[in-house]
């Protein structure tokens, strides 16, 4: 297992230098560049004075040519520098450092709550096919499904307000430092995008457990004489967590993508709404470092995914 | 002369088990291609000359191979124009990679399989296809290998299509409504799905396929075991008719050796990979002498609780091991009441003790 | 005769689809008794497998239904009990193994966890003295290298050794009754030899009564004590072994034994066949005899009237019109 496991993480090595080259190279290809955006807004700040662009050009360190960036960025990179924001003071590890934690959080919330409303739900569905708890239960998640976040998001943010003067807190706080008042200003956000993303989640785990529930070995469970509940979280539950893990893995990509809604709405300081920020100002070091990041978190849930693999399903052979 | 599993030709006993003694024979347990090889019989359709088929086991990320899987190791034999060759053996003998072998869906590791004089091991993508006209091959499964959403008279269409021997539509119905009267379905049925018909008859479609293009030579594997026993019986009785009228061929495979021996004339008893005796059917079933085919035989029950249970049964212990290590000297060894030291350290060879009869065992040859 | 253990009394279990119902079994009756081994033969379609289930209201309901009849397991009717009830007899009292033991155990459960969790929901063992017991089971199973084995997945198990498992299990709280629906089909020859020969072994030392569920004459004509021959959801003949084998009655009877490809006859003794398909959906909503497009015996009476069960011998029960017709061909049978 350690040695998969190693194996696994060196195998990362290869296809994250590839991920760097993607991404430095797809903001080259964007059209409009920092230099024409830097350009302007001197020269609106200055009162209509020409600026020279290749000067800035040079204070960019975009006038050489493009490998030859990639490469300076590169090496940086391999010395844990992100390089510097074009824009804001400050280093880009230092403000994703800032900025990740509240995401992060986001993001975790978010999917613990997933997990939370989704798998027991969907195999209450499952054990009462049928009923009137599974059809109720299933239609809600479609409406869960098919209405918008932002729109939700509006609903809770205006009419609380108007009704009761309620407003969630909209000032960020860490989490070590107040760990109430910062849950308060993100489980609202934390549970509406569980919510949207529940729904899908837990009319899968149903159909998985059905399928499950169908198989020879769950009939062989019953002629032992064990207890439905027992079946379903001790024979079939783990044979659905296999798939359902896959799915789950997968969310996290989509919800760590998902989370600029949130965080604008809800005023969040994460690594979303930086993003948006940095790629309209195409202020390349701080939108490469972001992606970058994203990119490894989402090939660490993976690998996460394919470790619990082994561990739920024997059949798995690790070589 | 002595000793042709593939000419059918016969000496007395008492010299192949001298040349054994005398160590002609290599001690890998298969005789040397210069003794198998000999004239080929006119009437000899099929020939298999010490056949393997090792599988490689790897390991790693470079696939370094660290053993082989023996699924076949060093098969002869031969089928003459007209006849039934059956092979019997458990599952994880080889014998349907045996006939994989023969159909070259797989490449053999070593040895030649001639078929009508042409070695098919040497031929191009292009030849093997005109071969696959004569040389079909019906598996076990009818459920799987009919496609669901074709019309059943399409399937059977299907080969003689990809032959480029389909005719005009009056010739390609004419033909279809042949080939199912002679398996005993309704030609009118033609335009119906595969989930319209029960196992028995999905069978017999399978086997109206194979006719189709009018082989010579069919390759039957287990193509009865998942039927019921009435609708068994009236499949094997099919293939026994269809070969009369049209004088195929066939290879008949399976494990249990009461259907096998009633279509077949010869029957070779596989045993990891390797044939351990081969003869006629009805001598094999009146004097075996193998104590493998004997368990085989005793396996099988009579019908008929009095005699069934008067009879002495040979009850095999533990299981077929695995092909990766198989046992050291009688692959059979380790399941045999009769071995001592000598099955345990040396292999015995595929011996002809005489009136076409092989044997690959040490008490049965001395015996 | 020992004491009757299950009564299985007109017995019907019909499966409700878009094209109506579907009479799998119908109205069917037959005791089993202790210690006993009884056959239930038929072929695919036959009812057999669903009758079983049946009595540990195990059909899957949708589409299954049990419309009728009485399952009395001493003098308890099992289709009337509650499923709390139901669960404390499956299991301990009667129990069950399946044809597909590659797909009848739970792949990601270890074969020891399988084992031991009869013991411990029925008799209530600790989680230690269940895993003891487990690995004493198998080794009777004649498994080897028991510590090792019980530790392992179903994968990792052969098919022989798998269904040695399920047996393992479905004893472990000495039932008294072991249901076993088709336990060998999925087998080689040679290991469906040792796995019968295991399980009647275990019977005989347990004095569980078996209900084997086949299509397997030879099986049957080996071990069993008694027979059914179903078709189309009902019982056509039933016997002890003897009758049913050496003087059967019924031209399906008759014709199924001699389908089967005999070793022991020479070659010329003929593979006899049964014209036809078995019974379809069609011919069993007809109020006549099932068998009556494939019989060759058959007259009118048959294609207007389902024939009754008569008794030839003592116990010995047919539901046929002719029985009297099939004397020769049984003389040629027994020849």
């Amino acid at each position: 297992m350690a040695r998969y496991a190693l194996k696994r993480v060196l195998l990362l090595i290869p296809t994250l230098i590839l991920v760097t080259f993607i991404v430095f190279m797809l903001m080259r290809i964007i059209p409009g560049d920092a230099v024409d955006y830097l350009v302007q807004v001197l020269q609106s700040s200055s009162g209509g004075k020409t600026i020279d662009r290749e000067a800035v050009e040079v204070m960019l360190g975009l006038d050489k040519p493009l490998l030859t960036q990639y490469f300076i960025w590169l090496n940086d990179l391999l010395h844990g520098d992100l390089g510097d924001s074009f824009f804001m003071t400050g280093t880009v590890s230092s403000i994703i450092s800032y900025e990740m934690p509240a995401t992060l959080e986001l993001v975790i919330l978010t999917f613990l709550l997933t997990t939370v409303i989704s798998i027991p739900l969907g195999l209450l569905c499952a054990a009462r096919q049928d009923t009137i708890t599974d059809n109720v239960i299933r239609v809600i998640s479609v409406i869960m499904m098919s209405v918008p976040v932002f729109w939700i998001a509006t609903l809770i943010l205006v009419y609380p307000a108007v009704w009761w003067g309620y407003a969630p807190p909209m000032t960020y706080v860490s989490f070590f430092e107040a760990p109430i008042q910062n849950l308060r200003m993100f489980f609202i956000p934390a549970l509406l995008g569980a919510i949207t993303s529940a729904g899908g989640q837990l009319r899968n785990v149903r159909t998985l457990t059905l399928e499950v529930m169908r198989q020879d070995y769950i009939r062989t469970a019953w002629s032992k004489g064990i207890k439905e509940r027992m079946i379903l979280l001790k024979h079939a539950f783990r044979n659905t967590m296999i798939p359902v893990i896959t799915m789950l893995g997968g969310s996290i990509g989509y919800l760590l993508g998902g989370s600029v809604i949130l965080e604008t709405m809800f005023n969040i300081p994460g690594i979303g709404q930086q993003l948006t920020t940095s790629l309209g100002m195409r202020d390349y070091p701080m939108v490469q470092g972001c992606i970058l990041l994203i990119s490894v978190i989402a090939m660490v849930i993976n690998l996460i995914v394919d470790l619990l693999y082994k561990a739920v399903d024997p059949r798995v052979e690790i070589e | 002369m002595c000793v042709l599993p593939c000419g059918f030709h016969c000496c007395g006993k008492g010299r192949a088990v001298k040349m054994i003694n005398n160590k002609q024979v290599k001690k890998n347990g298969h005789l040397p291609y210069e003794t198998v090889h000999t004239e080929v019989g006119q009437d000899n359709i099929l020939r298999v000359e010490n056949v393997r088929m090792y599988f490689p086991v790897t390991k790693g990320i470079l696939k370094r191979k660290i053993a082989d899987v023996k699924a076949v190791d060093g098969i002869s034999f031969a089928v003459k124009r007209g006849k039934t060759i059956g092979i019997v053996g458990e599952s994880g003998s080889g014998k349907t990679t045996l006939g994989n072998c023969i159909m070259q869906n797989l490449k053999v590791t070593e040895g030649r399989i001639f078929f009508e004089g042409t070695d098919l091991t040497t031929l191009s993508t292009r030849d093997l296809r005109k071969i696959h006209k004569e040389l079909q091959m019906i598996t076990q499964n009818p459920y799987a290998s009919l496609d669901p959403r074709m019309k059943i008279g399409d399937s059977i269409l299907e080969g003689v299509r990809l032959q480029g021997l389909a005719g005009s539509k009056k010739e390609n119905s004419e033909l279809v409504r042949t080939v199912m009267e002679t398996v005993g379905l309704t030609s009118s049925h033609a335009d119906r799905y595969p989930h319209e018909f029960s196992g028995g008859q999905r069978q017999r479609i399978c086997i109206a396929r194979a006719l189709a293009l009018q082989p010579s030579f069919i390759i039957c594997d287990e193509v009865v075991s998942a039927l019921d026993v009435s609708i068994q019986a009236q499949i094997v009785n099919l293939f026994v008719e269809i070969q009369e009228q049209m004088n195929l061929s066939y290879i008949f495979i399976g494990h249990d050796l009461s259907v096998v021996r009633y279509i077949s004339d010869q029957i070779a008893v596989m045993y990891l990979g390797k044939i351990v005796e081969m003869t006629d059917s009805e001598e094999l079933y009146q004097h075996s002498l193998h104590p493998y085919t004997q368990a085989l035989i005793s396996a099988v029950p009579i019908p008929n609780p009095t005699r069934d249970r008067a009879r002495e049964r040979v009850l095999l212990e533990g299981e077929v091991p695995s092909p990766i290590h198989p046992p050291e000297g009688c692959r059979f060894c380790t399941r045999c009441r009769y071995a001592d030291r000598r099955c345990r350290e040396e292999e015995p060879s595929l011996a002809c003790v005489g009136n076409n009869h092989y044997v690959a065992c040490h008490k049965a040859v001395s015996a | 005769m020992q004491d009757t253990v299950l009564s299985v009394q007109h017995l019907s279990t019909s499966f409700f689809t878009d094209e109506g119902e579907l009479k799998a079994v119908d109205d069917i009756s037959y005791d089993v008794h202790q210690g006993e081994f009884v056959a239930l033969i038929g072929e695919s379609g036959s009812g057999k497998s669903v009758s079983a289930l049946s009595i540990l209201r195990l059909v899957g309901d949708p589409p299954g239904k049990i419309v009728g009849g009485k399952v009395l397991f001493h003098d308890t009717d099992l289709l009337q009990i509650s499923d709390k009830e139901m669960q404390e007899v499956r299991g301990s009292k009667i129990s069950m193994i399946f044809q597909e033991p590659a797909t009848a155990l739970n792949p990601v459960m270890t074969i020891g966890n399988q084992i031991a969790e009869p013991l411990r929901v029925h008799k209530k063992m600790s989680k230690q003295q269940a895993f003891r017991e487990a690995a004493s089971l198998l080794s009777k199973m004649k498994i080897p290298n028991v510590e090792q084995r019980i530790k392992q997945y179903p994968m990792e198990f052969s098919g022989g050794m798998q269904q040695r498992a399920m047996i393992a299990m479905a004893m472990s709280c000495q039932p008294e009754i072991l249901i076993a629906d088709e336990p060998t089909t999925a087998l080689d020859v040679t290991v469906q030899a040792q796995v019968l020969e295991e399980l009647n072994q275990l019977r005989l030392s347990t004095n569980t009564a078996i209900l084997l569920i086949t299509h397997n004459l030879g099986l049957v004509a080996r071990y069993a004590d008694s027979v059914k021959i179903m078709y189309g959801g009902r019982i056509l003949e039933m016997g002890s072994t003897y009758d049913i084998f050496e003087n059967p009655h019924h031209p399906y009877t008759l014709g199924l034994i001699r389908a089967v490809p005999r070793l022991d006859q020479p070659k010329s003794y003929g593979l006899h066949t049964i014209k036809g398909e078995p019974a379809s959906q069609e011919d069993r909503m007809m109020n006549n005899c099932l068998f009556v497009k494939r019989c060759k015996y058959a007259t009118d009476i048959c294609w207007k009237q389902q024939p009754k069960a008569e008794e030839i011998s003592e116990g010995h029960m047919c539901a046929c019109f002719h029985a009297d017709f099939t004397a020769a061909e049984r003389e040629e049978l027994l020849r």
